[in-house]
């Protein structure tokens, strides 16, 4: 009998024992788990899932969440939960200071005063919470169980809780890591964009420079050539009229005049020159378009009506788009006024509307203008049904001298002078859209303020 | 942090000069024990809240046992085991029990407890109770109704030394026969405690059919007391006479046969009074239904067994805490103290070997609740408890 009874209560101690025991194995397991949801998680979500998921193995609870306060904020972020709690409900850091001073084992959440008045609504519908708060260099946090039953929690869990608590601290730290790691390689590829604009920009203030001089330096060529020009035609009409009279009242020139066929060098002569203007004109427009873009004149700026300037823009484009194109005009029942100057903005619709004119299919085009208010800014939509632009050109497009068109029939100054002028009025001019479907540019100006 | 005096207790001014000189600075928890005549000075005491703002003491069958040695029934002196632990909390309240509302007492008194505490709704880590006799699974189901069933309830219910209902508690403030005292414990070192009993189970057994609250009635159908006496009678043992039963059924109690993760342990229920109807009174519950056997004892057991629990609580206090003990407060069943009177000295000794140079308390009560084996808390008789408090780290 001594024997029985000492082998049974050997029984008894040793199963206590072997209970303790096994709350050791349930925290390697814990660790263990924690530690392939750390090397096999590539996303927050997944690493806190299991977490989660090996942490019930241990602990009974029926809701489990990480809340975070961000260092130096009052702000409060619900980093994890599940399931999904609302984090919409969560109050600021500051009412919540004592979840974050230490460890709480709560058997009744409603009988707790400032518990009901913070987390009242977060925590609806459980009775007993179990927290723990942990620290890393960025911020502090809180793991948060939840439980359904009034006292659920034993010193037990919050025994095992704590003893996986720094395994936790290192896996948020491990996650602040990756995110630092993160905004590190942003801000350098931001850097790198940034460089890479400053050199545009001064590859671009070059350019100008480089424009201003060089336009400063054949305008005057240019001028006395083109004056030269006209007044060379002006001789010729001179010598013109001179062989027309003198053919005239002396017959017997006539044949001089055919056989050395002055008539056809006359007209020859006369389309000599007419090319020649005509190419010193468009050396003249390269060259003040090249002045403009380097440096956009400070024109005067008055009152307008935007509607009135589209109308004459589309009045002087007609003139190429008609056989063309189709164009169609929204405007808004009153009078769009802004302030501005009304060469320059006409000069950027007309751009606009030459580019997608040349965009277009002959004889299937159409362009739509639509102008419509909004957020304290005119904006002007130019849609049209083209061949819209390549990807590879669509970053390139405002830049100087970038061009689509043949050698020749562009400058590739037009959209790069256009962005400027609308900057200058202080606006925008950015590509809305573009597909195989057509392009959309989108012209904002500030609306004129009433005085 | 913990530190076991032993004072004076023959009239209220002694005990309070002796308090003055060995406590000169207030302590966080007092629990306090010694025989009926000792405990009554606490009731004269003036100004017991300069020595503690949380008492808790309970009557001891004879008087206490402790690291200083074991009281006689004629001393007059009380040991207390003073807490003094800042960082902790500590709570403490009272009720004075009336049948029929214990369970919603127990229930207030713990939250009172948890107030004084300043803990509200926090978890205490342990949960240590006093009380007069009689209502002991009420008590425990009350406590639990308001912090669910994860928290140790130990303690011991008070005894006198003739079971004559002397038995008396006190609060810091009253001294009754009839009190429920409740502490609630929050302390800063780590606790483990461990509930056993000294007891084998025989092979004689058989069902409850009939029983009220803590009468036996029937076992099997028949009167209880005639299947008790029978098994008595197929165990040598000599069959009971109605009347008082204690001390001769102390060595064959009947346990209530439970599992705790299908290894079976027995609740002790110690038989107290034959009734001339047949029927047998406990110092526990007992439910129609519940399966029960024929338990046996032995003074070597008995003897033995404290120091056995001691042990197992030392060892989990290791093992879950890497930690020693630094003190320990035990409930020891009266009806087994008097059963191993005359070698009482060796439980003390026992217990003195495994907590070495260590402060350690022990009652000798009617009734001990502890928490079993399968993590529940329960009431037993011929029960033994230990709670140790770990070291501070």
């Amino acid at each position: 009998m001594k024997n029985q009874e000492q082998l049974q209560e050997k029984i008894l101690q040793l199963t206590y024992e072997k209970q303790q025991l096994e709350q050791f194995r349930h925290l390697n397991e814990l660790l263990s788990h924690g530690l392939d949801a750390i090397l096999s998680s590539e996303h927050h979500e997944e690493l806190f899932s299991k977490l989660f998921e090996g942490i019930i193995k241990v602990i009974d609870y029926d809701a489990i969440c990480i809340l975070q306060r961000v260092k130096d904020s009052a702000q409060l972020q619900l980093l994890a939960s599940q399931p999904t709690l609302n984090a919409q409900l969560l109050p600021d850091a500051d009412a919540l200071t004592r979840l974050f001073q230490r460890d709480l084992n709560l058997f009744n959440l409603p009988m707790l005063d400032w518990w009901q008045q913070a987390l009242a609504g977060f925590s609806d519908g459980y009775l007993s919470a179990l927290t723990y708060p942990l620290q890393t260099t960025q911020s502090s946090f809180v793991l948060l169980l939840l439980s359904k039953k009034t006292g659920a929690f034993s010193a037990n869990s919050a025994g095992m809780l704590r003893s996986f608590s720094s395994y936790i601290a290192s896996t948020l730290s491990q996650i602040e890591k990756r995110t630092l790691l993160q905004e590190r390689d942003d801000l350098r590829a931001q850097q790198h964009r940034i460089e890479q604009s400053l050199l545009r920009q001064e590859k671009m203030a070059a350019i100008g420079q480089l424009a201003a001089g060089v336009a400063h330096e054949l305008n005057n060529p240019l001028g006395f050539i083109y004056c030269n020009l006209n007044t060379l035609r002006h001789y010729l009409q001179q010598y013109d009229q001179f062989i027309a009279q003198s053919t005239q009242r002396h017959p017997e020139l006539k044949t001089l005049y055919d056989s050395l066929q002055l008539g056809y060098l006359q007209q020859e002569s006369q389309d000599l020159i007419d090319e020649s203007l005509e190419g010193a004109r468009r050396s003249r427009d390269i060259i003040n378009n090249l002045r403009t873009f380097s440096h956009p004149d400070e024109k005067t700026q008055h009152d307008l009506d935007f509607c009135s300037l589209l109308k004459d823009s589309i009045r002087i484009a007609q003139t190429q788009v008609k056989h063309n194109a189709r164009i169609q005009l929204h405007l808004p029942d009153e009078p769009a006024l802004l302030r501005g100057n009304a060469t320059q903005l006409g000069q950027v619709l007309l751009n606009l509307l030459i580019n997608a004119n040349q965009a277009v299919t002959a004889g299937k085009g159409q362009i739509d203008l639509s102008l419509h208010a909004a957020d304290g800014q005119w904006i002007l939509d130019i849609q049209d049904n083209g061949c819209g632009i390549e990807v590879s050109a669509q970053a390139h497009i405002f830049e100087p001298f970038f061009t689509t068109k043949p050698i020749g029939q562009g400058t590739g100054l037009g959209l790069s002078l256009s962005r400027a002028i609308a900057e200058q009025h202080g606006g925008t001019l950015v590509l809305a859209d573009t597909s195989g479907a057509g392009s959309c540019f989108q012209l904002r100006l500030p609306v004129l303020e009433a005085r | 942090m913990f530190r076991l005096l032993q004072v004076n207790a023959t009239d209220p001014q002694t005990l309070h000069r002796e308090l003055q000189q060995q406590l000169p600075a207030p302590a966080s928890l007092l629990i306090a024990t010694g025989n009926v005549a000792s405990l009554q000075a606490l009731g004269g005491l003036d100004l017991p809240q300069q020595f503690s703002a949380n008492w808790i003491a309970c009557s001891s069958c004879i008087g206490a046992a402790s690291s200083f040695g074991v009281d006689t029934a004629t001393d007059r002196r009380l040991t207390l085991l003073a807490l003094t632990d800042p960082a902790g909390s500590y709570g403490v309240a009272s009720v004075r029990q009336i049948s029929g509302q214990i369970r919603q007492q127990a229930a207030d008194t713990v939250l009172a407890a948890i107030a004084m505490a300043k803990r509200p709704a926090e978890m205490p880590g342990l949960i240590w109770c006093m009380q007069a006799p009689g209502f002991e699974e009420q008590i425990i189901s009350g406590i639990q109704q308001v912090v669910g069933d994860q928290v140790p309830i130990l303690g011991g219910s008070a005894a006198d030394d003739d079971v004559s209902g002397q038995w008396c508690q006190y609060d810091g403030k009253t001294l009754g026969s009839d009190l429920l005292v409740i502490a609630v414990l929050y302390p800063t070192v780590p606790v483990s405690s461990y509930f056993s009993s000294g007891y084998s189970t025989g092979q004689f057994s058989g069902v409850v059919t009939a029983v009220n609250d803590r009468q036996i009635m029937q076992i099997d159908g028949e009167p209880a007391l005639q299947v008790y006496n029978r098994w008595l009678q197929q165990a040598g043992e000599v069959p009971l006479q109605p009347g008082v039963v204690m001390s001769q059924s102390t060595f064959h109690p009947i346990g209530r046969q439970l599992s705790a993760r299908d290894v079976p342990f027995s609740l002790l229920s110690l038989p107290t009074n034959a009734g001339d109807d047949g029927s047998i009174r406990l110092l526990a519950e007992l439910q129609c239904g519940d399966q029960i056997s024929l338990m046996h004892g032995s003074k070597q057991q008995l003897v033995r067994r404290a120091a056995h629990v001691v042990q197992v609580a030392a060892n989990n206090l290791r093992l879950r805490h890497d930690t020693a003990p630094a003190a320990a407060l035990i409930v020891y069943c009266a009806g087994c103290m008097l059963a191993v009177r005359d070698e009482i000295h060796q439980v003390q000794q026992s217990l003195t070997d495994s907590l070495p140079d260590l402060p350690y308390l022990v009652a000798f009560t009617y009734g001990e609740q502890g928490c079993f084996a399968d993590g529940f808390n329960r009431h037993g008789n011929l029960m033994i408890s230990a709670v140790l408090f770990g070291q501070t780290k």
